[in-house]
Formats: structure tokens, C-alpha cells, sequence
């Protein structure tokens, strides 16, 4: 039933996506029998009344000032001037390649096409009329937060929202994110974020879903170039349905990635996490780990796959699944994958899957700690390990969501 | 303080300990050694409330607010709040979860319970700072993983940080000399020194004379097939070390 109400409209895509976009989208829908789609039910995709309107397809930015932070809302509605701002500029593709041109700016970075893409990216891409980039450049203040809040909609009507958005980070600029994804619990929005992060710059992206958040796709991908280095944390407590897909391109040397995830997941939860690290040059380094939390019927799922290609020698790579189960009935699904090419590299991975150790619970009981106290503590320090390295503003914002929801989540439980 | 009648305790349905009795009084030391096997650390367990040890027969009581109370119904927290301690023979490892933390929460726990003001970070930082110098350990402890990584005078002495942080009534020192080489076992039993009061009691429980010889009991007690089969004074402990356990088993 998706795939027919997206077909119905699909004239209302750009010309350059409606004939191949009919095809791809009539042909590709993901089902379990796909591999890398193995745990994600879209059943509810069908089952379930969803209002998709493809006539609304230009972002629509809403900018605000507080202190230390700039908050950017993006909705879909209809063509609106792009804003400009001291440290950062909205641009369309054009104009931004003619300006970086101008600059004397190479385009390496975005030139390359995304080998990576999946249904809802490529869904997500066709849909937006204008592609639409943020610049970064020399001007913007590194003590800044950057927040980028992706609205789905807020109408009664559960609807399907789907957008995409580019940030380009200039040469050895630093940039802190926030992103969110708001919207009715009842909705579903896809998003793509695009991030091109020049040579010697940073970035460091905390994602968060608040609760009774809307049901998301989310597609990250990213590009480094030499010596950049790129921190992205997740924290998704107890959101009905979410499915992050995370492709990260070390194309340049001495580029380093660092994915940091924890959840919360209960009830009928479902929180999915597919990430592809390509290090396709040397000298470059990629670390991830992802840790959840499951209580009642909750399920998780990490399905992360490194692969270190023939060139890129003297790379490393570290993966790490980590699941704290808490009910018989909650599910942690962790298939860490390496593929390597080349040989003189280092890499491992590995996953946990296990309890709440009695023994822990105990000793911390003999030191006076409620059983309750106890398991609370142990399932903070699991969820906030994810901040380790975060700079200590974007550490206080993952702080103040994570601090309430594992409150929440641990003395109520299923 | 404590006294004990007539326990029995089995672990997997197997019986440890088989009609002990035990009397502590406050400002006493006690020592209770014996072979491997005898029941030593299914006591201490069994005080502090481990619920894989099932009390089969026998009494456990004491004393709250000047009051002998049975407290085989008491959860172990329960205990912990009302002053008792058991530093462990094997501490466990906490990973993610820092000493601070840990021993801020543990402090508040029973701050509230004994009706003293709770203390926040700053406040905490000042008072446990005080607390690691007992045992010569420096501030860098306070951000590790409660015992992970740690070496096991480490561990031990980490114990005895928070036994001092909480100030118990009751302390069951579990084999806490085992593994100690002996600059670390003497640094230990300075701090064990240091915490004795005429208000507290102290129960070292151990196979060997050593730590005797840096914290001077006032009773030792002999355990042997899950009873204590002799009590005496320092001597016996002397005696012990000379003959060993056999005449015991």
C-alpha cells in the first residue's frame, strides 16, 4: 500500500527522478528476505494508514539564535528564500560548487558519488526538489551548537515526511551538531544528512530522539578528508521504530571516525542500527560502539560492517556491539562484520550480549544501594559511556536527555 | 552488637554451616580463621544477606537503635544501611561505573537512611579525598571503574576507602590480608586501625596469623565444619599458625 501511494504521486517528483525513481521504487521496496533488511519489519508501512503528500518538496528553513547554539528547523513546504548567516550559508548545489570554485576550494569530496545508499536515502533524495547544502566555513565559531531539527509532521493525519540536507565542513573548520527528529509519534520521517568534512576539520554530531518521536529512517553519510576526524553519538530512548543507517568514507589519509550509540528500548521497541565504514585510504582509523538497553519486548540491532580496502594500509578498525538485556522476551541482534583487503592493517570487532550481573547488583546492595539503585546505576554508566568524547557542551546536552529517560526507563520498568 | 545462635546455612541446598554461634560486642576485634571449606566465607556472605545463602535454623540479631533485631528478613542494602559491612574476599568489578559515583551514591544512601545531610559532587569530592589517604591511594582512583583494572592490593584497599566512606557498626573483613604483599598488607591494617572505635566492632575472618600480628583481636575464634569449635585470645591465633588446623577437623 506505500509503495502504491508513492507510485500515485510520483509525477510529482522532478522529471530527472520521477521515470527511473517509478521503477526503483515500484521494484525495491526492502522486505526480510533482503540481507541487510533481515530484522526491520516495514510491515506497519501497509498495515497502517500514512498520508504521503510529494507535492510539498522544497525545505523550508526556520533560524533562531540563543546563546551558544543556532537552531535550525527544517520542514518540507514550499520554495522559500535560503538564508544566509555569519559562519554558515544555504545554498543550493550550484551555486555552492561555483562558490568553492571561486575560493579556490577543491571538490573532491563532493564530487564523488555516495556508493552507499539504500530505499528511504534514495527516497529522501529524489523528493527534494532543490539539493540544498550548509556551508561552514572560516567564520563559524567552533564554541557554537549547531541544531539541526528535522520536523516531521504535526497534523492529526499520520503522515510521511522524507528529506535531505548537505553540510559541507570548510578546511580545518570545527563544527558541533546536534540533530533531532521530531514530529507525531504516529508519522514517519525519512532523513538524509549528507556531511563532506575537509581536510583538517571536525565534526562532532550528537543525534537524539526524544520520545513518542515519530517513526524514522535516518541515513547519515559522511566524508572525510586528510586528517579530519569525524564524533557521532546516538541516543535513542524508547522511540517506537527507528532504523539509523550510518555510512562513513575515510578518504583521507590520516581521517579518523569514532560512532558512539546507546539506547533504550522496551515494550514493542524496535531500534536498528546498520553502519558501513569504508577506509578506502590509509593511515585511517575508524572506532565504533554501540550499546542498548532492553527491557519487555524490546529489540535491538546492530549490523555494522568495516571494510578496509586494498590501498589502505596501515589502517585500523574497531567495532564493538554491547547489549544489556533485562527481560526474557527483549532481542539484541549483533552482526559485526570485517572485510579487509589489504594486510597490513589491525582490526577487530566483537559483541556482548548478557545480564544484569547478580553479583554486581550485590555488592553494590552491600554498599547500601537499593536492588532498583543499583540496576539504575549500572544502566546509566551503560548509557552514558556514549559521551565519552564529546566536547563538554554537546556533553551536557546528551547528559540532560539521557539523564531523565534512563530514570524513566529504570523505575518504571516493563 | 551481633549475636548469632544456633545458624544453619546451606548453599545449593548443601549445609555450610551447621549450628554456629557467634556474640560481637562494640569496640571488640574478633578474628575467626579455620581450613579451607569450614564455612568462613559463607558467614560473611550470610550477615551481609546474600541471597544465594538460605538460612535453614537459627537466629541472626542485632542491634538497631538499641534495639537486638533478627535481620534474616533484612534485604542486603537493608543491612548495609543500618551499619553493616562486608568487605569482600573477591570485590567485584563494575565497568562504566565510576568509584565516585559509586561512593557518592553509596554515602547518600545511608545519609538518608541515618538522617545525615546528603552531599553533592564538590562536597563529596572534599570528604572522600580525606577517606583514600587512610589507605595511601591517590585521587585518580576516584575517576576508574570501581575495581576494574585494578590489582588486587588495589581492590583490597579500595574496600577499606569504602568502609570509611560509610562508617559502619559492623565490619566483616572477608580474607581482606589474601593477596596483599606485605607494604600493602600493613597499609591495609593502618587503615583498619585507624577506623576502630569503642562504637564499632571488627570481625577478620582469615586463614592466616599475619594480619594478626598489625590489628590485634581481642577474640579468636577457631571454624571448623561449619561450627566454632574453640574461642580463645591472641595465643590461640599463635597456636594455630605453629600447629595448623588438623587437630581441628
Amino acid at each position: 500500500m506505500f509503495k502504491e501511494k508513492l507510485l500515485e504521486q510520483i509525477s510529482f517528483l522532478p522529471a530527472s527522478v520521477s521515470s527511473d525513481g517509478a521503477n526503483f521504487f515500484r521494484q525495491n521496496l526492502p522486505t526480510k528476505k533482503d540481507e541487510s533488511w533481515k530484522y526491520t519489519d516495514l510491515s506497519f508501512l501497509n498495515t497502517e494508514p500514512l498520508a504521503i503528500d510529494l507535492q510539498k518538496t522544497y525545505l523550508h528553513f526556520d533560524i533562531s539564535e540563543a546563546a551558544q547554539e543556532v537552531i535550525v528547523k527544517i520542514k518540507l513546504g514550499n520554495k522559500a528564500t535560503l538564508p544566509t548567516t555569519q559562519g554558515f550559508s544555504v545554498m543550493e548545489g550550484g551555486s555552492l560548487r561555483q562558490k568553492l570554485k571561486d575560493d579556490g576550494v577543491s571538490l573532491t569530496l563532493l564530487n564523488k558519488t555516495w556508493q552507499e545508499q539504500n530505499y528511504f536515502s534514495r527516497l529522501s533524495e529524489s523528493t527534494v526538489t532543490s539539493d540544498v547544502y550548509i556551508l561552514f566555513d572560516q567564520q563559524w565559531s567552533t564554541e557554537k551548537i549547531f541544531q539541526l531539527q528535522w520536523q516531521g509532521s504535526t497534523a492529526a493525519l499520520a503522515q510521511f515526511g522524507s528529506m535531505r540536507v548537505s553540510l559541507v565542513v570548510a578546511d580545518g573548520v570545527s563544527v558541533q551538531l546536534h540533530e533531532t527528529f521530531n514530529g507525531n509519534a504516529n508519522s514517519f520521517l525519512n532523513t538524509t544528512t549528507d556531511l563532506y568534512i575537509g581536510a583538517n576539520a571536525s565534526v562532532h554530531l550528537l543525534k537524539s530522539q526524544p520520545q513518542q518521536s515519530p517513526r524514522t529512517t535516518i541515513t547519515t553519510r559522511v566524508r572525510l578528508g586528510q586528517a579530519s576526524q569525524f564524533y557521532m553519538v546516538s541516543f535513542i530512548s524508547e522511540n517506537m521504530w527507528s532504523r539509523h543507517n550510518t555510512y562513513v568514507d575515510l578518504s583521507g589519509r590520516e581521517a579518523h571516525a569514532d560512532l558512539k550509540a546507546s539506547f533504550l528500548c522496551r515494550e514493542k521497541e524496535f531500534v536498528d542500527h546498520h553502519t558501513y565504514i569504508d577506509h578506502s585510504v590509509g593511515y585511517t582509523t575508524s572506532r565504533q560502539d554501540y550499546a542498548g538497553v532492553l527491557d519487555g519486548r524490546g529489540e535491538g540491532v546492530f549490523n555494522g560492517k568495516v571494510h578496509i580496502r586494498r590501498d589502505a594500509q596501515k589502517s585500523d578498525a574497531e567495532q564493538l556491539s554491547r547489549n544489556l538485556l533485562l527481560s526474557k522476551n527483549a532481542v539484541a541482534n549483533a552482526k559485526p562484520e570485517l572485510l579487509i583487503d589489504a594486510d597490513d592493517v589491525k582490526a577487530k570487532h566483537g559483541a556482548t550480549i548478557g545480564q544484569l550481573d547478580q553479583e554486581e547488583i550485590f555488592y553494590m546492595q552491600s554498599r547500601g544501594l537499593t536492588a532498583q539503585q543499583a540496576r539504575a546505576l549500572v544502566i546509566k554508566s551503560f548509557v552514558f559511556s556514549a559521551a565519552d568524547h564529546l566536547p563538554n557542551a554537546l556533553a551536557q546536552k546528551f547528559y540532560a536527555l539521557a539523564a531523565p529517560a534512563v530514570q524513566n526507563f529504570t523505575e518504571k520498568p516493563s | 552488637m551481633l549475636k548469632v545462635n544456633n545458624l544453619h546455612v546451606s548453599v545449593n541446598d548443601k549445609p555450610v554451616l551447621k549450628g554456629l554461634n557467634l556474640e560481637v560486642k562494640a569496640g571488640e576485634v574478633h578474628a575467626i580463621m579455620g581450613p579451607n571449606g569450614s564455612g568462613k566465607s559463607t558467614l560473611s556472605k550470610v550477615i551481609a544477606g546474600h541471597p544465594a545463602y538460605k538460612v535453614t535454623e537459627g537466629t541472626m540479631e542485632y542491634d538497631i537503635n538499641f534495639k537486638m533485631t533478627n535481620i534474616l528478613e533484612m534485604s542486603p542494602d537493608e543491612r548495609a544501611r543500618e551499619g553493616i559491612f562486608l568487605a569482600f574476599q573477591y570485590p567485584v568489578e563494575i565497568p562504566g561505573v565510576t568509584n565516585f559515583e559509586f561512593l557518592k551514591a553509596s554515602y547518600n544512601a545511608l545519609a538518608k537512611q541515618q538522617g545525615f545531610p546528603t552531599m553533592d559532587d564538590e562536597k563529596f569530592a572534599t570528604f572522600v579525598k580525606k577517606k583514600l589517604e587512610i589507605v595511601k591511594l591517590n585521587e585518580s582512583f576516584l575517576h576508574r571503574a570501581v575495581n576494574s583494572g585494578f590489582s588486587g592490593g588495589e581492590k583490597k584497599k579500595n574496600e577499606i576507602v569504602q568502609m570509611a566512606v560509610m562508617s559502619p557498626r559492623l565490619c566483616f573483613l572477608d580474607e581482606t590480608d589474601s593477596g596483599l604483599d606485605i607494604d600493602a598488607l600493613k597499609v591495609v591494617a593502618d587503615g583498619i586501625n585507624r577506623l576502630r572505635s569503642p562504637n564499632n566492632a571488627f570481625v577478620l575472618v582469615t586463614h592466616y596469623q599475619r594480619l594478626l600480628d598489625y590489628v590485634k583481636p581481642d577474640i579468636v575464634h577457631v571454624l571448623s565444619g561449619g561450627r566454632i569449635v574453640k574461642s580463645g585470645g591472641k595465643e590461640l591465633a599463635l597456636e594455630l599458625e605453629k600447629q595448623g588446623y588438623e587437630a581441628y577437623i
